[in-house]
């Protein structure tokens, strides 16, 4: 009798856990990278995020859940880079040889192949940059997302070769509509081409550059230092000067600074994510965008002063 | 359960080594009066390592961490150095004077560097989760130093810390034997918070001696229950951590806090508090 409940109680745990060595467990550091990865492996994969949506990607503190996630992964895609300073740490307290970047076989570095801008000239810290290899959020402009796509469907399908054939097809596809998505974004921000947007946290070069805008300052005085009153001072001016209409923000930065700001200089803000989830309208990559640029679309609209 | 110890073991161990040191150190702590003493000096250190990112050393190379070092060591100075015979401002004022100026000091010094603060933040943040090896071992060698010399002087820093007008009286160098014991204090106060986080360490440090010295009056009885506590709160917080899915130090820190509301209520229905 023992025994037989012993069995039982055995195959209990053994059959979800035959169930899931069917698919690939895949781990991703940030929901944007797991929304792509999705579209990639269809039902091919179980992904798992590490950060969540509607925080700071600086500032992620793993949980237990997160290691254990990882310890048991068959592939870890994330950012590249050194925009997710956690990444180092949480990967050595997993341990896993083969999940390290960058000679690891079983880790995607997304971030392979992009064209990054604002890379340092000189690699000392000295010179001050917190960003050693270019600015991290290039996933804002979707070509860039194109490749992404590609790099993670490419180094899925030599590590799954019985699959490849899929994945690759389904970046293709994730790659198409990201085209005939682009047309339709750049339509939308054709009339507004050149015009000058003020960024909390310098996180938008790429989108600001793929869709025309021109970024003419930041409220923070450097990457990560609060703004100062002198700062904001000559910003204001600068922006009345240059009738600078929008200030982007992101969901988890303080909201007190930019309203000040929008209020003196009668701009407005829009509150950006390039999160996937952060907001229940920014469902997947291409909803994301929408978002951001329908907001953009109608502050910029907009005559000044006049809200919605 | 593999998994639980695959992932904990190391955050495990950490939290017993850190117990080990900061539950005999909170006992002196507790009778010296100087509660916040180690967040002031936590401070104080990352004071230092601003400092060395103003002259454009790397955050983690070696000249940052003699600059954090010097500027513990200055802290011990200064706290040594206001300890009164009969005092006027009390040492608690000063700790609290000392953890304001050297945080608002660290900002004013990063808003002149090239990098921020994000790294440096993380200095005060650290992650017990993700503690690895190398970082055991060398907690695990220093605090044992530290522990070895505290043992070798223990009837002169007991003294000190329990009674110190006797010590004054007896012509005891009280100062001198106080810097002794700030700057020991320092190492290992700015070690813990860059495993384990500033809040993390101040629970270790004050909590488990608390809750001692709820049940006994003398330093090895103290001493032994607090270790017990320690030990305890961590194994139990650790596994709530992982059952539960929350972040570990937060999750120690909340276990710490209920085992002592829980020990104040026994000691009040069995000992008539």
């Amino acid at each position: 009798m023992k025994i037989k409940l012993l069995v039982i109680f055995a195959c209990c745990l053994w059959v979800p856990h035959l169930q899931a060595a069917d698919k690939i467990e895949v781990v991703a550091s940030n929901s944007t990278l797991a929304s792509i990865a999705g579209a990639i492996t269809g039902d091919r994969a179980d992904i798992y995020c590490v950060a969540a949506p509607n925080r700071d990607l600086h500032f992620i503190e793993p949980t237990p859940k997160d290691v254990m996630k990882l310890k048991d992964s068959d592939v870890f895609i994330h950012a590249g880079l050194d925009l997710e300073a956690w990444r180092g740490p949480l990967l050595n307290a997993v341990g896993r040889l083969n999940l390290m970047w960058p000679a690891g076989e079983r880790q995607i570095d997304a971030s392979r192949g992009i064209f990054l801008l604002e890379v340092p000239e000189t690699l000392s810290r000295a010179e001050g940059d917190i960003h050693a290899y270019g600015n991290p959020h290039y996933w804002t402009d979707p070509e860039n997302a194109k490749i992404m796509a590609r790099n993670i469907a490419e180094r899925l399908g030599e590590l799954y070769p019985e699959d490849k054939e899929q994945f690759l097809r389904n970046a293709e596809t994730f790659n198409q509509k990201i085209d005939a998505k682009l047309a339709i974004w750049q339509k939308q921000m054709a009339p507004f081409q050149g015009a000058p947007v003020v960024v909390y946290h310098n996180s938008w070069p790429y989108f600001i550059r793929r869709f025309g805008l021109r970024l003419v300052g930041e409220l923070e005085p450097k990457p990560g230092i609060p703004p100062t009153a002198k700062h904001l001072d000559g910003l204001v001016k600068m922006m009345k000067e240059k009738s600078v209409k929008i200030i982007i923000t992101e969901p988890y930065r303080e909201k007190r600074t930019p309203e000040r700001v929008a209020k003196e200089t009668g701009a407005r803000v829009v509150t950006f994510t390039q999160s996937v989830g952060a907001f229940p309208q920014a469902r997947d990559y291409f909803s994301m965008l929408d978002y951001d640029i329908g907001l953009l679309e109608e502050a910029l609209g907009l005559p000044e002063g006049e809200t919605r | 359960m593999n998994d639980f110890w695959f992932i904990m073991w190391k955050p495990l161990a950490a939290c017993l080594i850190l117990t080990g040191i900061h539950a005999y150190l909170g006992i002196h702590v507790i009778e010296r009066k100087v509660i916040f003493v180690d967040l002031a000096l936590a401070q104080i250190a990352a004071l230092g390592t601003a400092t060395a990112l103003l002259f454009g050393y790397h955050l983690h190379g070696q000249a940052t961490y003699w600059f954090s070092l010097s500027a513990t060591f200055l802290g011990a100075v200064i706290f040594s150095l206001t300890r009164m015979k009969k005092e006027m401002i009390p040492q608690e004022a000063i700790i609290g004077i000392v953890y304001a100026v050297s945080s608002a000091a660290a900002i004013l010094i990063l808003s002149r560097t090239p990098q921020g603060d994000e790294e440096i933040r993380q200095m005060l943040v650290g992650n017990i989760l993700l503690v690895d090896w190398p970082g055991i071992v060398k907690m695990a060698v220093l605090y044992a130093l530290v522990g070895l010399i505290h043992w070798r002087f223990r009837k002169i820093f007991t003294l000190i810390s329990t009674n110190p007008d006797e010590a004054f009286q007896r012509k005891i160098s009280v100062r001198r034997w106080d810097l002794v014991f700030y700057i020991t204090f320092g190492l290992v106060v700015t070690s813990s918070v860059q495993i384990a986080g500033v809040l993390l360490v101040f629970s270790f440090l004050i909590v488990p001696a608390a809750g001692a010295i709820l049940f006994s009056d003398k330093i090895s009885g103290r001493l032994f229950l607090g270790w017990m506590y320690g030990a305890l709160a961590s194994t139990v917080g650790m596994g709530m951590s992982y059952y539960f899915d929350l972040p570990t130090g937060a999750t120690v820190i909340c276990v710490f806090g209920a085992l002592l509301a829980l020990l104040a209520l026994v000691k009040a229905v069995f000992c008539k508090l």
